[in-house]
């Protein structure tokens, strides 16, 4: 983790609204840190639609409005992974929600299919099944501490320390499920596990949040339209808050 | 005159008879027919080597899961071999629409290991990642295609790791952790339909 935070300094500066002054004072009373990932970037493109824009320019597009969205509202403070057209590894977007300790890790994305009928929305959490067969139940270790004494710390793999935080991800992903559901733009398929890299490691809440299919005509055509594109922000605000407030702060 | 006669005779006898031995001592060879066969050196029939079909993964008309089209292939002695033949018919596999490759065009397979444990490392070329169209659900099919190929070839094994160009990789496109080996994910998986045939 120390080596990935060196070696991407370059992000780690603080975003424009988390340093605000507003946003300090939010924090100070309790606001908590959403971070925001919009998917692929630079080099990568991500998947790309015969005709529309390529899915990292959506996911960037989106988290910005997402961003405007939130902003003001007390209880919350957004942080995007990036602001601009850069490639960022996955790993350094899970570290960047870890030293932020969020309270959400929502990494936005477009999907696609071999079927170009398949369209709307699906949302994704970590995989509990892809878990090596390693429990997570351990009955802890307990270790002297300062001043006599033991306390018992409980050692999980890093590679699966997300499944403890399955529940709340799969809450998560349940309120934007739903969110979507509400205008008909929830994909049959809905909420997923799958074992993606960038939900790997995550110590929050974290769902990979498939917008739509870019194999789908009219799902492009609306993640591809500012129309659309605040749509999409105005329901993933409404799951995020929703989400917040059925979230007791640790 | 009747003894000049038999001597006649019996010295005709005798020379055919010494005629016909130095004609066999020293005359051309003998010609094998199939009623006097001469004798040859012993050949071994080709003994056909078993066969067995082999589940190979490929997605699903409805673009979702992944369904088996059963391959018939050399049954291999060892189970590495197996699971290498399983996935070289994978990586060239034309189905029949409206089922579809989840493998990019050009994908090669560079190696395949297997450790003690029953790990299986499946070491591709880089087209798989540089072909690759991407999309989270297009990844994760390309990815089980290959892990469940191999589990079903090889029995023994339990989880398959996909390398890069002999290299450990984040991921193919963005998506799915190849970090670590990776388990079957049944979910993913569907019965096979009646479509389920190769295209010559």
């Amino acid at each position: 983790m120390a080596l990935a935070l060196v070696g991407s300094a370059s992000w780690l500066r603080l975003q424009a609204d988390e340093t605000s002054p507003q946003a300090q004072e939010r924090l100070t009373t309790g606001a908590r840190v959403v971070v925001i990932d919009p998917g692929h970037g630079g080099d990568d493109a991500g998947t790309v639609a015969p005709a529309g824009m390529p899915e990292k320019d959506i996911t960037l597009a989106i988290a910005r409005r997402l961003r405007t969205a939130l902003d003001g509202r007390p209880e919350v403070v957004t942080v995007l992974t990036r602001d601009d057209d850069r490639r960022l590894s996955l790993r350094d977007r899970t570290a960047l929600a870890n030293t932020r300790r969020a309270a959400a890790l929502i990494s936005l994305h477009v999907t696609a299919s071999a079927a170009d009928t398949l369209h709307g929305a699906e949302f994704t959490v970590l995989a509990a099944d892809d878990s090596g067969g390693v429990t997570l139940e351990s009955p802890g270790t307990p270790l002297p501490v300062t001043g006599g004494g033991t306390r018992v710390i409980e050692f999980a793999p890093w590679d699966r320390v997300a499944l403890r935080h399955r529940d709340e991800s799969m809450r998560l992903a349940g309120a934007m499920a739903a969110a979507f559901e509400a205008t008909g733009h929830l994909s049959p398929r809905g909420v997923q596990s799958a074992p993606l890299a960038v939900l790997t490691g995550a110590t929050m809440a974290a769902v990979v949040a498939d917008l739509g299919y870019a194999t789908h005509v009219d799902d492009m055509a609306r993640l591809g339209s500012a129309e659309g594109q605040e749509a999409v922000a105005r329901q993933l605000r409404e799951a995020v808050l929703q989400f917040l407030a059925e979230t007791p702060a640790p | 005159m009747m003894l000049t006669l038999a001597g006649l005779v019996l010295a005709a006898f005798f020379g055919w008879v010494l005629l016909s031995q130095v004609t066999r001592l020293f005359g051309p060879p003998l010609i094998p027919t199939a009623a006097t066969p001469a004798v040859q050196a012993p050949t071994v029939a080709p003994t056909p080597r078993a066969r067995t079909r082999v589940p190979v993964w490929v997605v699903a008309a409805d673009g979702t899961h992944l369904v088996t089209i059963p391959q018939d292939m050399v049954q291999e002695s060892s189970p590495l071999d197996q699971a290498r033949g399983a996935l070289d018919a994978l990586l060239t596999l034309k189905p029949r629409p409206p089922l579809t490759s989840a493998i990019p065009t050009g994908t090669t397979l560079l190696g395949l290991y297997a450790t003690d444990t029953g790990e299986i490392y499946v070491d591709l070329g880089g087209d798989v990642a540089r072909a690759h169209p991407g999309g989270t659900l297009r990844e994760v099919l390309t990815t089980y295609s290959v892990v469940h190929t191999v589990l079903d070839a090889m029995p023994s094994a339990t989880a398959v790791q996909i390398l890069i160009d002999g290299r450990e990789v984040e991921t193919l496109a963005g998506h799915v952790d190849l970090r670590r080996p990776l388990r079957r994910a049944d979910h993913l998986t569907r019965p096979p339909g009646p479509s389920s045939e190769t295209r010559p």
